[in-house]
């Protein structure tokens, strides 16, 4: 009668164990919703290091990113004196709604992962260097801020890019997606 | 199907004390062991089963289940020493939650979190218990238990955009610590050996997790690299007990 009752016993528990070791593998996904928000306007603001009347801006706008239209260029060319440095900020909007969406707001509250990349034109005597950082360890550069530094007279095309780099930024321009990829026209005077 | 193992897991035992129905004993005896296996419901509180992904107490914890093994000595008529070495599952809850705060964090068109481990701990305790007889088979049990807590914190896996470069994990985390639980219970006793035992007991632990994380590239998003919140709640258990009799004297009905 012992023996039969603590076989009884010892079955009890094993299908207890068996009953506990069941699970199943958790997962879940936060799935894509439609934007609704878009990049419509990129804006260069510089201001002479040396002279602070020397402001000079140019614009880049395409109201509607699903337009297969051009963008509107007619004000997308900056003008620089030769031999001299410039602050330049970065500037993206949303000229889409009412009241503008400034983008950059948030791309510098997510500066830990967003990164401006500039290209230059081989002959356009320009330099680029950013001089804002995020709080990564060690920071990196944001690019919302920089100074541009021209040499000599010469003209050309400034790629200028706004990388979106997840988790994978470390200060090069190729890891991520890109959110926003436009063309300015510098001329250095 | 855990319904379906858990009804023939009583039917069993149940039956073990049909068996032994025809050898009902009124007991005399000043020691007794003795034994059960327990399981049941478990509820937990607190932020360790919080899931807001912007509060770093939260423990994304859910209450399920426990098992157990108890023995008890009886010393004296009503006092007895005993002990516990038990399994808590807390499972896991909240994970749609961190999916969107990660995709949100992250400014990304989309997260996936897989779970990595889970919430459980396992707990080694003993104590003083006290028995109060309430009728020919019926007792009131209270206990007292306090030792070790061998605790276990799941992790996480984050695919960003499916982009396997930028994944990142929040490592599961073991931290041993101290607890204690407080509990009372309602004994029946089929026969000498046999009885059947339902109890609620309030747990406590704090254990102090440290937590690894892997290929956190950038400052953002959900960090925890430390993690010490209370896991309390409560038991809600059936157990089945056998008693093993070292009895000086026995009358049989």
């Amino acid at each position: 009668m012992k023996k039969k009752s603590f076989l009884l016993f010892t079955t009890s528990i094993l299908i207890l164990i068996f009953w506990g070791s069941c699970k199943k593998e958790e997962q879940a996904v936060a799935a894509p919703q439609p934007d609704n928000e878009f990049i419509t306007t990129v804006q260069l603001k510089a201001t002479n290091t040396v002279d602070a009347t020397d402001t000079p801006s140019a614009k880049w706008v395409k109201l509607n990113p699903a337009d297969t239209a051009a963008p509107d260029l007619s004000h997308a060319t900056l003008s620089l004196k030769k031999n001299a440095s410039y602050n330049v900020q970065v500037k993206f909007l949303d000229e889409s709604k009412t009241p503008v969406g400034d983008i950059t707001q948030e791309v510098l509250t997510r500066a830990n992962y967003h990164l401006v990349c500039f290209n230059v034109a081989s002959g356009l005597s320009l330099t680029v260097s950013p001089t804002d950082h995020d709080t990564n360890v060690p920071a990196l550069p944001i690019g919302l801020s920089n100074l541009f530094s021209t040499n000599t007279v010469s003209s050309g095309h400034l790629e200028v890019l706004l990388h979106h780099q997840p988790n994978v930024k470390n200060g090069d321009c190729a890891p991520g997606s890109i959110d926003a990829d436009v063309n300015f026209t510098v001329t250095i005077n | 199907m855990k319904h379906i193992i858990l009804t023939a897991s009583i039917a069993i035992l149940m039956s073990g004390s049909a068996f032994a129905q025809n050898e009902i004993k009124e007991s005399k005896e000043a020691h007794a062991l003795i034994i059960g296996v327990t399981g049941g419901f478990t509820s937990a509180w607190g932020n360790f089963t919080k899931t807001d992904y912007y509060n770093n107490k939260s423990g994304f914890a859910a209450g399920e289940y426990n098992l157990g093994i108890t023995g008890t000595y009886i010393i004296k008529k009503h006092f007895g020493i005993t002990a516990l070495a038990g399994y808590q599952h807390f499972g896991i809850k909240g994970l749609q939650n961190l999916a969107a705060g990660y995709k949100e964090d992250f400014a990304i068109d989309s997260a996936t979190v897989y779970a990595k481990g889970t919430n459980y701990a396992i707990n080694l305790m003993a104590g003083p218990y006290y028995s109060i007889t309430a009728g020919k088979h019926l007792f009131i049990d209270i206990r007292g238990l306090a030792g070790l807590v061998n605790a276990h914190l799941a992790g996480n896996k984050v695919d960003v955009e499916n982009n396997v470069a930028s994944s990142f994990e929040q490592k599961s985390a073991t931290a041993n610590t101290v607890g204690y639980q407080l509990g009372a219970a309602i004994r029946y006793q089929f026969s000498n050996h046999f009885g059947v035992m339902i109890d609620a007991a309030y747990y406590y632990s704090k254990p102090e997790f440290t937590v690894e994380n892997i290929n956190r590239a950038n400052n953002a998003g959900r960090l925890i690299t430390r993690y010490n919140e209370p896991i309390q709640g409560t038991n809600l258990n059936l157990s089945f007990i056998y008693q093993l009799s070292t009895a000086k004297s026995t009358k049989t009905i």
